[in-house]
């Protein structure tokens, strides 16, 4: 495959996402079990607190939460898109591009980053009345937030495009992806609370740092990897 | 370590020996030459309730074995690593089984930094009560992290059927694992409340210092015999699979 | 003459007073109330009956706020040396659970050797 590969170009990486946009548009199978995911989490843990005080103990219960909920909704995204190309066998198709494999690595992973902060908006929404969220209020929250799905997805794409052909891959991928995503979590919900009871985001930025040593060092691993993963 | 060594089992004997006499040492050393620290303070630790340092007696030569386990951690995850790179660059199965002691010999050194540090903390920063010592701060976390990614490593491998994408997925989780541990001592610098950041006035007392030199040194060689052990079996592995496909 | 005589006795005064300021000293040494400070041997010359109470009364206080610190002192080393056991014997929990494990898969696989041996022979 190496001898035949072209590099990387726009307006292959652009038709690519296109057509990654045009299988979701059709079959709305990520959006809606994402989406379905997350806002049955949502409920299920508004269903749970209900009646307690508002009270910086429950804030910060509901920020821990949400950023769970986040999690599981991504990894139920990736799994989804896993068993999607196993069982049409989109991803040997892919694979068969005459371009760099970190393309199609670069293609998914914005994908997947797209459909993850859809979810999360959905889940805001649905957290302002359910869980009483009030927290959105300062601009770096959106940085965090998009650093954070990165540090997420940069692993889970890669992983995911191992464990989608073994056998529990479901089960697989949540036991794989967990531990090399910790720091993202620490990071994330280390800034989030940095920002809420600090005294500003001074005290979230060795948080943020660490969100984006995470995020430079998994995009970097998953452009070099992905293709040996996949190969043959 | 390099694959060579543990190819001979009479190398794998002679660091076993150099372990074991390694560990012994350790022990006499932290039992015997270094007096119990009664001085107040020595040690940087701070009560959760008032900012006090206190006395750890005892207990600090736990530190004898804690901190040289959380060094054979950091040797386990970075040989993780570069065993990782160096299969996807060679493709020879040393590497992988390589990849495989390091992960195997990484839980269980793990465990210890864990327990070892947690019984430790119970008494140090906790209440006394088992478990009390756990305050989920950075370093602790990410140590847990970092042992749990050793066993999904080998759950993974268990998992995955063909032979080549077993060890595709074992080498580029390995190569993931590798960054966990420098996040790992980095942490410590982050949302820091009770896990010390050095222990240059531990090490100020000559014994002690001797003893934690001592200690590493001793502790490395048990670990390099341990990782040398598991190598030969999990090679012997590898052969049986290839007699069984033959 | 008068004068003479006042001069001298005023002369044998400053003398006396000297000696006293001299032998001050050695009378403190020999009679120990003497060099009491005065916050002490004042109640204890006003109220001789009180002093005793008092002092047992200190005592006590201060033998039962001493046995406190000690017990302390002692649990907490106690304490120590349990978390010491605690987190050696798991130590060697591990080890021996490593080694148990290393038997258990050595013998799976010598097993699993002479097997293939055995199959090749045949």
């Amino acid at each position: 495959m190496s001898d035949t590969a072209r590099p990387a170009s726009l307006p292959a990486f652009a038709a690519l996402l296109g057509r990654e946009f045009r299988v979701e548009l059709r079959t709305k199978s990520l959006i809606t079990s994402m989406g379905l995911f997350a806002a049955l989490c949502v409920v299920i843990f508004g269903l749970g607190v209900k009646g307690l005080m508002l009270d910086d103990t429950f804030r910060r219960f509901v920020l821990a939460a949400l950023w769970v909920c986040s999690w599981f909704a991504a990894v139920v995204g990736l799994n989804r898109a896993a068993s999607a190309d196993r069982n049409k066998g989109f991803f040997s198709a892919l694979m068969l591009i005459p371009h760099d494999p970190a393309l199609v690595y670069a293609v998914r992973l914005v994908a997947a980053m797209l459909w993850l902060v859809l979810t999360q908006a959905l889940m805001i929404v649905l957290a302002v009345p359910m869980l009483r969220f009030d927290f959105f209020d300062q601009p770096l929250m959106l940085g965090v937030l998009v650093m954070s799905d990165l540090g997420v997805l940069a692993p889970g794409v890669l992983l995911a495009s191992a464990t989608g052909r073994a056998r529990g891959g479901e089960a697989l991928l949540t036991i794989a992806l967990l531990p090399v995503t910790v720091p993202v979590f620490l990071g994330a919900t280390g800034a989030t609370e940095a920002m809420h009871t600090g005294t500003g985001s001074a005290e979230a930025m060795p948080f943020v740092l660490l969100l984006a040593v995470c995020d430079a060092m998994f995009l970097a691993i998953g452009l070099l990897l992905f293709g040996k993963l996949n190969e043959g | 370590m390099s694959a060579k060594p543990a190819q001979s089992p009479l190398v794998t004997l002679a660091l076993a020996g150099a372990g074991l006499i390694g560990a012994l040492v350790t022990l006499y050393l932290s039992y015997f030459y270094t007096p119990v620290q009664v001085s107040r303070g020595t040690l940087w630790v701070v009560t959760p309730d008032g900012g006090n340092t206190i006395n750890l007696y005892e207990s600090y030569r736990i530190f004898f074995v804690h901190l040289p386990a959380a060094y054979a951690t950091a040797v386990c995850s970075t040989l993780a690593a570069i065993g990782g790179a160096a299969w996807l660059l060679t493709r020879k199965e040393q590497w992988q089984a390589i990849i495989v002691s390091c992960c195997e010999v990484g839980l269980a050194v793990g465990a210890i930094v864990l327990l070892t540090g947690t019984f430790w903390a119970d008494y140090a920063w906790g209440s006394g009560r088992i478990g009390s010592g756990w305050n989920w701060e950075p370093r602790l976390t990410t140590m847990l992290i970092l042992w749990f990614a050793f066993a999904a490593l080998l759950v993974l491998r268990r998992a995955i059927d063909g032979e080549k994408a077993r060890e595709m997925m074992t080498a580029v989780y390995g190569i993931l694992i590798g960054p966990l541990y420098p996040l790992v001592s980095k942490a410590v610098e982050i949302g820091q409340t009770s896990h010390p950041r050095n222990f240059s006035d531990l090490l100020s007392a000559p014994e002690i210092a001797t003893t934690k030199h001592a200690a590493t040194v001793g502790i490395m060689l048990a670990l390099a015999s341990l990782i040398a052990l598991r190598y030969c079996w999990n090679r012997l592995g590898q052969r049986i699979a290839q007699e069984r496909a033959a | 003459m008068k004068t003479g005589l006042r001069v001298k006795v005023a002369c044998v005064a400053l003398a006396a007073c000297v000696l006293l300021l001299a032998c001050a000293p050695a009378l403190a040494d020999s009679r120990d109330e003497w060099s009491r400070p005065v916050s002490e041997a004042q109640p204890a010359a006003n109220t001789p009956a009180n002093e005793s109470e008092l002092r047992k009364q200190l005592e006590a206080e201060y033998r039962v706020e001493l046995e406190k610190r000690l017990e302390q002192e002692r649990s907490s080393y106690s304490a120590s040396l349990t978390s010491l056991w605690i987190a050696n014997s798991a130590v060697w929990a591990i080890l021996l659970l490593f080694v148990i494990m290393q038997a258990l898969s050595a013998r799976k696989k010598s097993a699993e050797l002479d097997r293939i041996k055995q199959q090749r022979g045949n």
